[in-house]
């Protein structure tokens, strides 16, 4: 479909799409250890909620960090699978910080967090039905009209499956690419903690994931919580990757070559070191893979 | 089957219905049955949710929570999310209306003070987050004050934010946003203060003020003129000279600009 008429491909910003740059997280506490410092990232990723105020130390940093490294503008409260519309104001704000701070990466979840004038602050899952397709494909092209440019949607950790659900997961995702040209955000761990959740596999759920859709990989870690017998994975992004999400990493960039990738770590935020310490496991394993598309691939550099 | 809208007003409606409260059968029956029960993979989201608003208020508030410690700040703060369900995409913003909570939350009433530090952290975030702009030089400001030009209104800095309690409220905060313990009993100095919280460069700065200079600066933030505006604090503060008070204000780049009026 001639979706992407107007939506600007951006490869800007240091790096390109198939590239193996390396980020992590911002969060407000390694603000001067990354002014400092300058350790070697090629990117660093913000909650774009975390910088709607108007002013004050969270832009003061930002637009110094984005001086020295690549951004990327990750949104967690659009509600793109939300059945109501889309937050315009929201929408406008978003687009006022993206003409500002030019990211190198934007991206939102395949999830619902707002209804009916309220706001949960949390990612809910949607039944993968045509009927939620549809709403999803809506609001995504809305989002890519505001911004003028495509955008990255994230597979979510999820807890639960719907019965109605006529499509599998990936199969949804793919499906959403090819009708809105956006392109995919693949969280592994989030693989991992779903198909976990539901007695599924997850290589078999990244077999149904075409490589030339992925512009970027999220890697986290998770924990575990046991339900009587039964065992329940938590995406609470509190803890390092775990061994079973590396090796999924490693198979994956073996399949598909490096991705842009990111070590997300929102609970308990450690030192920067053990971010720093994370991001050089990703680089090795990244460098150990093919690049399989070096036509297009741009070497990425840090600051 | 449910349609998408209804399924999420139904997942709504659980989510932020009280803590304990089960999911309606129907959304139970929408959801596959595997392992885990349906009603324990909902109570997942359902303290996801609180979990986050909690924090998010915890976050907002850390005077508030180390004054009356983590359990009862839990409970109020729970109780705060199931009276103010969040309405707005903007997590920042949420706890607004909580130091008004605690003002009629009946528990807190032991501690009389709460609330007002509560207000003073409310405050502390607004003048955080605020628009910036450049502060008025100090000596641009003498002109527009001392040079007759007594019809001239001075904007305040968009981060400034002025508050007063019958309590000693700045020093409660500032000895419980201190890293170091506080060690059995700490005498504070009592009264009432008058405050002025402003972030002119990277810093808030929560100042004291005298009461004159807080009904002036009020008067400046309601749009009156110079004169106006001192006459207004010389009315409650008869004894001070005010020019040179607001002076000294001007110096920590409370303002951030003066205009003569015709």
């Amino acid at each position: 479909m001639a979706r992407l008429d107007g939506i600007e491909r951006r490869t800007s910003s240091g790096f390109g799409p198939m590239s193996a740059a390396v980020g992590i997280g911002l969060k407000p506490a390694h603000y001067h250890a990354l002014l400092a410092d300058r350790p070697p990232l090629d990117f660093l990723e913000v909650h774009t909620e975390n910088y709607m105020g108007a002013g004050g130390p969270p832009h003061r940093y930002l637009t110094e960090l984005a001086e020295r490294y690549a951004l990327s503008f990750h949104g967690v409260s659009l509600s793109l699978g939300g059945a109501d519309p889309l937050c315009r104001s929201r929408l406008t704000r978003w687009r006022e910080l993206v003409d500002r701070y030019e990211p190198a990466l934007v991206s939102e979840h395949v999830a619902w967090s707002s209804h009916g004038g309220y706001t949960l602050h949390d990612l809910l899952p949607i039944p993968y039905t045509e009927e939620s397709l549809r709403t999803l494909c809506e609001h995504i092209e809305q989002m890519q009209n505001v911004l003028g440019r495509h955008v990255l949607i994230e597979n979510p950790a999820r807890y639960l499956e719907f019965n109605d659900s006529t499509m599998a997961e990936a199969e949804f995702l793919v499906e959403a690419t090819a009708r809105t040209g956006c392109r995919l955000l693949l969280d592994l761990n989030n693989v991992f903690v779903s198909t976990c959740n539901q007695g599924e596999d997850a290589g078999r759920y990244l077999a149904g994931i075409p490589g030339h859709l992925v512009e970027q990989i999220h890697l986290a870690g998770h924990a575990i919580n046991t339900v009587d017998d039964d065992q329940i994975r938590i995406d609470d992004h509190g803890s390092p990757v775990s061994d079973p999400v590396w090796q999924l990493y490693s198979d994956t960039l073996a399949r598909i070559g490096p991705r842009p990738t990111l070590i997300e770590w929102d609970t308990d935020v450690p030192d920067i070191g053990v971010l720093l310490g994370e991001a050089e496991c990703a680089r090795e394993i990244a460098g150990a893979a093919p690049a399989r598309d070096s036509t297009r691939r741009i070497h990425a550099h840090a600051s | 089957m449910l349609t998408l809208p209804d399924l999420q007003r139904s997942f709504t409606d659980f989510l932020l219905s009280a803590p304990g409260t089960g999911p309606d059968p129907t959304l139970c029956d929408a959801i596959r049955k595997r392992g885990i029960p349906a009603e324990q993979r909902l109570a997942i989201y359902k303290n996801n949710v609180y979990t986050q608003l909690v924090g998010a208020l915890r976050d907002s508030y850390p005077a508030v929570h180390r004054l009356v410690g983590d359990e009862f700040f839990r409970f109020a703060a729970t109780e705060y999310v199931l009276t103010h369900p969040p309405r707005s995409p903007r997590l920042l913003g949420y706890g607004d209306n909580f130091p008004g909570f605690l003002e009629g939350f009946e528990p807190a009433g032991p501690v009389p003070y709460l609330s007002d530090v509560a207000r003073l952290e409310q405050l502390y975030l607004e003048s955080y987050h605020a628009a910036e702009a450049t502060p008025l030089a100090k000596g641009a400001f003498a002109k527009c004050i001392f040079e007759g030009a007594a019809r001239a209104s001075l904007r305040l800095h968009p981060s400034a934010r002025l508050m007063t309690s019958p309590f000693p409220v700045s020093r409660i905060w500032e000895l419980n946003v201190q890293s170091s313990a506080i060690r059995g009993r700490t005498q504070i100095p009592g009264g009432a203060e008058y405050l002025l919280i402003v972030r002119p460069r990277a810093t808030v700065e929560v100042r004291r003020i005298s009461r004159g200079a807080y009904a002036a600066l009020a008067a400046i933030g309601q749009g009156l003129a110079v004169a106006e505006a001192l006459a207004a604090g010389a009315d409650v503060d008869p004894g001070i000279d005010l020019g040179i008070h607001l002076l000294s204000l001007a110096d920590g780049e409370t303002f951030c600009s003066c205009e003569e009026n015709q």
